[in-house]
């Protein structure tokens, strides 16, 4: 603009806020397409090649035993997801609360809820996306190097990661809330908790994805899902909803309060 | 906004504490339409006189209404308020037409008209051609800017400035007090703050003095310039005939200290407020020639002091 002539702003009516459903929406929509950039998703996608290298590699020293494969992704695998996870669920939030640009969007109508709601269910649907892209990509890699693939295996394996994504983006987003470095806290949980503590402990294996989604994956697709070992799968399922439910309350509670700074 | 509604924002006894610091104390304060500086030094609450003003955060004890007693979270102050931060607090992967087009989104707008409407105040504050740049590539006074456009992007009631004149040039300082008299004429409370008292007064009409957490002034300019005079050390009034000025203002009024320079007369007193009043009578008394009056320690920054002395 020149200087010297000054750019009249036209008027302009005060808008309706939108509705709480389109509020949600809003917030997702517009997250999901500031999140899918390349500069925002290559370490995911890095991440996701390096797992698809690892599981040709253990593909093909283990050929024609597809359970090496299966305990491939329920270890290593669900903790890719836990980092893809970690670094969008972390993001989501802090990204904005970090620069200050937060309160800016807390001041619109509805954000309170609709901001963390529509975040949540935006990066849960990059992580889900993710996580099928990282299951999908090992099976071919492991199916082109030599390995079969376990088809009846597969829906355990789906809905494990699925179920995994959902509540790792839970969690991170919940750390994001309540901490500023909730990326460092994050990696300190995945690492000490979800993999270590978590591994052999009972009770702290509730508290984190890992466990639980390691149970699902893993499950003996022969086994009948209404015995003992896949009662067990239905209450990891359900852990890993419970999880995902309790963190996004926590999230929305926090927001009810001060805004995140 | 209406038109009957006069009380843009209330509070009452608000406290708010971080922990055991407390960011502001006991505030009893209504604001109406019009534009609001918010004065005090560094660390004196006025950032946390914003955020609870923004509702952003919440008083720890008393009360806070907007627009004529409306909750935070009441439908009817949807879009009402505005709010630019203080500090470089933007997101800076973003481009300026993104971020503002997507904040009015979020209040309402279709996407055409969030677009039409962010490029429009962008170009506005000077921004028609960097819009479609990532924040992380401007200035910081064009940053600056990009943050009080989407301060400015809606017709809000309240709309809360923080620092917002840090890092402009002074030709955008002017165009940004324009768009901010702007406001106030169609009926918004523009409340701006800052530390820089001649900055302020160029601008808004009242004043509010925070100093530690609490508002020890709130009126129009000539409230606060009395409340200077009142405070200050001493009155030195240039005369041709001091001593008989001295004799005069003595039969008026009680004075502390009186004091003769060549052609000079220096008053000290209790209440500098009274011989500011005197000062008339004892002219017309003696028939002495004034020259200039002036009061010393009258500035903001010697009042700050003079308040933190009385707080100790």
């Amino acid at each position: 603009m020149s200087r010297g002539a000054r750019f009249e702003l036209p008027e302009i009516a005060l808008p309706s806020p939108p509705g709480w459903v389109a509020a949600v929406a809003l917030h997702a929509t517009l997250h999901l397409r500031r999140s899918l950039r390349l500069r925002r998703i290559w370490p995911a996608l890095l991440l996701v090649g390096l797992v698809v290298a690892a599981g040709a590699g253990i593909a093909r020293v283990s050929a024609d035993e597809p359970r090496a494969l299966i305990t491939f992704l329920s270890t290593l695998g669900v903790r890719a997801i836990g980092l893809i996870a970690l670094g969008f669920g972390t993001r989501a939030l802090r990204a904005d609360a970090d620069h200050g640009a937060l309160s800016a969007f807390l001041l619109r109508p509805r954000a309170a809820v609709a901001l963390p709601l529509g975040r949540f269910l935006a990066t849960a649907f990059i992580v889900m996306c993710f996580a099928v892209l990282l299951v999908a990509s090992v099976q071919a890699a492991a199916f082109a190097v030599a390995l079969p693939i376990a088809w009846e295996r597969l829906p355990f394996v789906l809905v494990g990661v699925m179920l995994g994504a959902l509540s790792y983006t839970a969690l991170y987003l919940f750390f994001a809330a309540m901490v500023r470095p909730a990326a460092a806290l994050g990696l300190a949980w995945l690492v000490l908790v979800d993999l270590g503590l978590g591994s052999v402990s009972g009770v702290l294996g509730r508290l984190t994805p890992g466990p639980s989604v390691a149970t699902i994956v893993g499950f003996d697709a022969d086994l009948s899902l209404w015995g003992t070992a896949g009662l067990e799968v239905w209450f990891a399922a359900g852990g890993l909803v419970l999880l995902s439910c309790l963190c996004v309350a926590g999230t929305l509670w926090r927001f009810r309060g001060d805004a995140p700074a | 906004m209406s038109d009957a509604v006069q009380e843009v924002l209330r509070l009452e006894r608000c406290t708010r504490r971080f922990g055991a610091r407390v960011a502001l104390l006991d505030a009893n304060l209504t604001l109406q339409p019009g534009l609001v500086g918010l004065l005090g030094p560094n660390g004196a609450g006025k950032t946390t006189f914003l955020r609870l003003a923004a509702g952003l955060i919440r008083p720890t004890s008393g009360r806070l209404t907007w627009l004529g007693g409306h909750q935070r979270w009441d439908p009817a102050l949807a879009n009402q308020i505005a709010m630019s931060s203080d500090g470089d607090q933007l997101p800076v992967q973003d481009t300026a037409s993104e971020f503002v087009s997507m904040l009015l989104r979020c209040a309402g707008l279709g996407a055409d008209d969030a677009d039409q409407r962010a490029a429009h105040v962008l170009t506005r504050l000077g921004l028609d051609e960097k819009r479609h740049a990532p924040i992380s590539t401007l200035s910081r006074g064009q940053r600056q800017r990009v943050k009080l456009a989407q301060a400015f992007a809606l017709p809000s009631a309240l709309v809360l400035l923080d620092e917002p004149l840090n890092g402009l040039d002074p030709v955008w300082r002017i165009e940004v007090a324009a768009l901010m008299r702007e406001a106030a004429a169609r009926g918004a409370c523009v409340v701006v703050s800052s530390h820089i008292l001649e900055e302020v007064e160029a601008i808004a009409e009242r004043l509010v003095l925070l100093y530690r957490g609490r508002v020890v002034a709130a009126g129009t300019q000539g409230d606060i310039r009395a409340l200077l005079r009142t405070r200050g050390t001493a009155v030195r009034i240039r005369t041709d005939d001091p001593r008989g000025l001295a004799r005069a203002l003595l039969q008026e009024t009680d004075m502390s200290a009186l004091q003769f320079e060549p052609g000079v007369l220096l008053v000290r007193a209790e209440r500098l407020a009274a011989v500011h009043q005197a000062l008339p009578s004892a002219v017309v008394a003696t028939g002495a020639r004034v020259h200039q009056v002036e009061t010393e320690g009258d500035d903001l920054v010697s009042l700050f002091a003079a308040l933190g002395e009385e707080m100790r």
